[in-house]
């Protein structure tokens, strides 16, 4: 059996729905359509009732979710890209992400953002919004790597009590497949060392993990030992297995499909700095997309992201200081 | 004595709101917060309350006339005990004029902050050679070792720095 990343989202949305009753899936041509990505595909069919399609509301989508939390439900909005979910930004960070704090009522709402670049997606349906949800207090914001973390975060966010902001890359649903659904997950919050070194330390998430991990093996060739932390979870963010990676290598270069603006990189920067600036035998770097609106043009997307060449010179850089 | 009602600032953003109904008379007797007049906001409707208790002497405002913040709305005869209770015997705080409010730029009309256009001086030993790390200093520092003590170390990191 094989599996795609968009299969196990499939897979664990359908676990979720049969294993808890409270479970709903709400978002536009989710139903009989399936979803935009056909990642609801049957599941209408399969669960009468609550799969349900939406208003083109972002904002009324996510304000009867939170109603819907308030109520005791374990609501699933699926916005059809992140870049939309923007239009619901306040009901996001302002209703959710506030509530429990306010009135000791849990909102336990799961909120699915298909975001990041494919070739000619442009500047509308490509963008890498979790910088702007993690700064938020209250939401918790995933960002799985593989298929295996696509189906266990996935349930273990709507399990969680707290609104969960879960990023699935769209160049990931069809390209990453894993030969079965796992059985057991590291727990939300803990980073994975997804490769072992000890010569420099790349911290990333998502799909730049592929990315780093073929800088890695092209570096294996010239003699360098590159270890990769995927971060999984993006806020909280897994600080003490960042700063141990960097206390093994010296050197640190953080990769993020996001702007170069503040954001995640910048925050895993700033911490190691604060934290391990005894362990730094360099200045700590970062690679980010270029500061411009994400361009169709495939040549134009693909100088604008990072990729496996751009990071391994990065890493070259820094290697020989 | 006298104390006088005033209209309460009722929002950030609220500057002015209508007198619709009046819930009390001149003569009555009223208890402080008491709903005394009923005002319409942009916003909604609410109460201007009873700032003391004490017997209604005249309202000065008008039906479905808009009144301004802070603007005086009628007069309540109250005991000096209760007006200097509730610190309302002293008169109105003194007004600032709109010019004390606005601040003055600098005498010559131009902006008081100056960029600041010449450079810092870079410290020595920041690159080449003679560089060391955090992460060197630490470990120097770990194993009670000077700068002096690396003197003769041929490193192996860029222009020859020695790295750990």
């Amino acid at each position: 059996m094989s599996l795609t990343y968009l299969e196990a989202i499939r897979e664990a949305q359908a676990r979720a729905l049969r294993d808890d009753p409270r479970v709903f899936i709400y978002g536009q041509d989710v139903g009989s359509f399936g979803g935009a990505f056909k990642a609801t595909k049957n599941l209408a069919l399969e669960f009468p009732g609550r799969v349900l399609d939406a208003p083109i509301s972002e904002d009324a989508m996510v304000g009867m979710a939170v109603g819907a939390a308030i109520e005791g439900m374990r609501p699933i909005v699926e916005m059809q890209f992140a870049d939309f979910s923007l239009v619901g930004f306040n009901q996001i960070v302002n209703q959710a992400g506030t509530l429990f704090w306010r009135t000791n009522v849990p909102c336990p709402i799961t909120v699915r953002l298909p975001f990041g670049g494919t070739a000619g997606s442009g500047p509308f349906h490509s963008q890498c919004v979790e910088s702007l949800y993690a700064y938020y207090p209250g939401l918790v914001v995933l960002m799985p790597a593989t298929v295996e973390d696509a189906y266990s975060m996935l349930l273990e966010a709507i399990a969680l009590d707290d609104p969960v902001i879960f990023c699935e890359h769209r160049f990931l649903y069809y390209h990453l497949k894993a030969d079965q659904l796992p059985n057991e997950a590291l727990p939300i919050g803990k980073a994975r060392i997804a490769r072992e070194g000890r010569d420099l330390t790349i911290v990333t998430y998502s799909a730049m993990l592929h990315e780093a991990i073929e800088a890695a093996k092209e570096l294996s060739t010239e003699g360098w030992e590159i270890e990769i932390v995927d971060l999984r979870s993006v806020k909280p963010l897994d600080t003490d297995t960042v700063v141990a990676s960097v206390a093994r290598t010296g050197k640190l270069l953080c990769v993020g499909e996001a702007w170069p603006w503040g954001g995640v990189t910048a925050e895993v920067i700033s911490r190691v700095t604060a934290e391990g600036f005894g362990l730094l035998d360099a200045p700590p770097q970062r690679l980010n997309a270029k500061d411009t609106p994400v361009p169709y043009h495939p040549n134009l997307w693909a100088a604008h992201r990072p990729t496996a060449r751009s990071v391994a010179a990065a890493a070259r850089n820094l290697l020989r200081q | 004595m006298r104390v006088s009602i005033t209209m309460p600032q009722f929002g950030e953003s609220i500057a002015e709101a209508n007198i619709i109904s009046f819930l009390v008379k001149p003569g009555d007797n009223v208890s402080a917060d008491q709903d005394i007049i009923e005002v319409e906001t942009n916003k909604a409707t609410m109460t201007v309350t009873s700032p003391c208790a004490g017997k209604i002497e005249t309202f000065t405002a008008q039906l479905n006339e808009s009144y301004a913040v802070d603007a005086v709305l009628g007069f309540i005869e109250a005991t000096k005990e209760e007006a200097s209770r509730l610190g309302l015997d002293a008169g109105p705080p003194p007004k600032m004029s709109d010019t004390d409010r606005i601040a003055k730029p600098g005498s010559n009309g131009q902006a008081r902050v100056q960029p600041t256009i010449r450079g810092l001086p870079v410290p020595a030993n920041a690159a080449g050679a003679s560089y060391l790390s955090p992460r060197l200093k630490a470990r120097m520092a770990e194993l009670g070792l000077s700068a002096a003590d690396l003197a003769g170390v041929a490193g192996s990191g860029a222009a020859g720095r020695v790295t750990v």
